[in-house]
């Protein structure tokens, strides 16, 4: 993962196109609600806007899912929403070759039901299986933006995962 | 993991870590030996990777255009030429379009393209056809034949016009140039292959 090191004039433009989508699909995968994942994105890059000037050298991912994360907190709290069900996907843009459309219908399904199986995790669980799983980060960067030990992020992971082998049925 | 042993729980927690690469080295051999020993193992493991798997298969979401400082509107501003975009797309695309002059200038240059290739004149056939269209006036299908003849030219004449972005100098190909162009090209290859397809 970067850092700001490598690149010192990274603008909050700059992380807005390199982490928009991640931000977005990563409130959206806890949420399962289009409406909160643009708020988050919104919230988040404004927090950047006012804390990039007093960032200091280190893990930028860890600060900016530390950000995230607690962005995401504050709005959860604010607004006491429950979930609503999660919409189809539907873009498949980064998926590179063209899948066919049996290939789209079946993975449409396929997210849909691994959507709904997310949301019924407990929070916790929920965000660091996504945190490593849909965003990618390694387990130091998720106990660093979770402010959590990594021995935690590691039984979070597995049972979260463990829950969801649990909520998946694989086709025989 | 309910009545498992503390020591097969530990396992099956290093399982993840271990599809992960998150783990010591100390751990790793243990859980080698494990998924060399114990089938259970080995089950819980192929049922963990299959679910990491299809996790990581989720796609990256799209967000909203409007969320994103120097997003640009790409394959959109072709649809707004053409007033194919959907009800929900156009106050994105007319907002955007209001604070990014890129995207203004880009769908200038795809306005110009766009005006070049519609203002491409319909092409008479070649006079030495002449003849043989007046023969076949009361054919059937004639008229389909011809139809085809002046689009697929169009298209041609469309090919022909490089570059058609010329943004100074949109009309400094002299019509009557690409017609004598035409006529030559249309003389050789292109004519008989559209009569071979429409002859009776």
């Amino acid at each position: 993962m970067g850092t700001m090191a490598d690149n010192p004039t990274l603008s909050w433009e700059d992380v807005a196109q390199r982490y928009g989508r991640k931000i977005y699909t990563f409130a959206y995968r806890l949420t399962g609600n289009p409406d909160d994942a643009a708020d988050l994105v919104q919230e988040v890059l404004l927090r950047v806007r006012k804390g990039l000037s007093s960032y200091t050298p280190g893990s930028f991912d860890g600060w900016l899912w530390r950000i995230t994360r607690n962005a995401f907190l504050d709005g959860v709290r604010k607004k006491k929403r429950r979930p609503t069900q999660p919409l189809p996907d539907g873009d498949y843009s980064a998926l590179g070759a063209s899948p066919s459309p049996d290939e789209v219908l079946a993975s449409v399904r396929l997210s849909d039901d691994v959507q709904s199986a997310l949301l019924k995790l407990p929070y916790e669980f929920r965000e660091a299986v996504v945190l490593c799983d849909v965003v990618g980060l390694t387990y130091d960067e998720i106990a660093d933006a979770a402010d959590i030990p990594v021995g935690t992020v590691r039984s979070r992971i597995h049972r979260g995962r463990s829950m969801l082998r649990g909520l998946l049925t694989w086709p025989v | 993991m309910a009545g498992m042993t503390p020591d097969r729980e530990r396992i099956s927690m290093l399982l993840s870590c271990y599809l992960d690469g998150e783990l010591t080295p100390d751990e790793l051999s243990e859980v080698v030996v494990a998924l060399e020993s114990d089938l259970d193992v080995i089950a819980e493991f192929r049922s963990l990777k299959e679910t990491r798997s299809t996790l990581r298969m989720l796609p990256v979401l799209n967000m909203p255009l409007e969320l994103i400082p120097g997003g640009h509107l790409g394959e959109q501003l072709s649809a707004y030429l053409d007033g194919e975009l959907i009800t929900a797309e156009m106050p994105v695309v007319s907002t955007h379009l209001d604070s990014c002059p890129e995207c203004r200038r880009e769908l200038a240059d795809l306005d110009r393209s766009r005006t070049a290739v519609r203002a491409l004149p319909g092409v008479e056939p070649p006079i030495f056809l002449a003849p043989k269209i007046e023969e076949k006036k009361t054919r059937r299908g004639l008229r389909t034949a011809v139809a085809l003849a002046a689009g697929a030219a169009a298209v041609t004449l469309a090919f022909a016009v490089t570059p058609l972005g010329d943004s100074d100098h949109p009309s400094a190909v002299s019509i009557t140039d690409l017609e004598s162009r035409h006529i030559a090209r249309a003389s050789t290859a292109f004519v008989p292959t559209a009569l071979s397809v429409n002859a009776p």
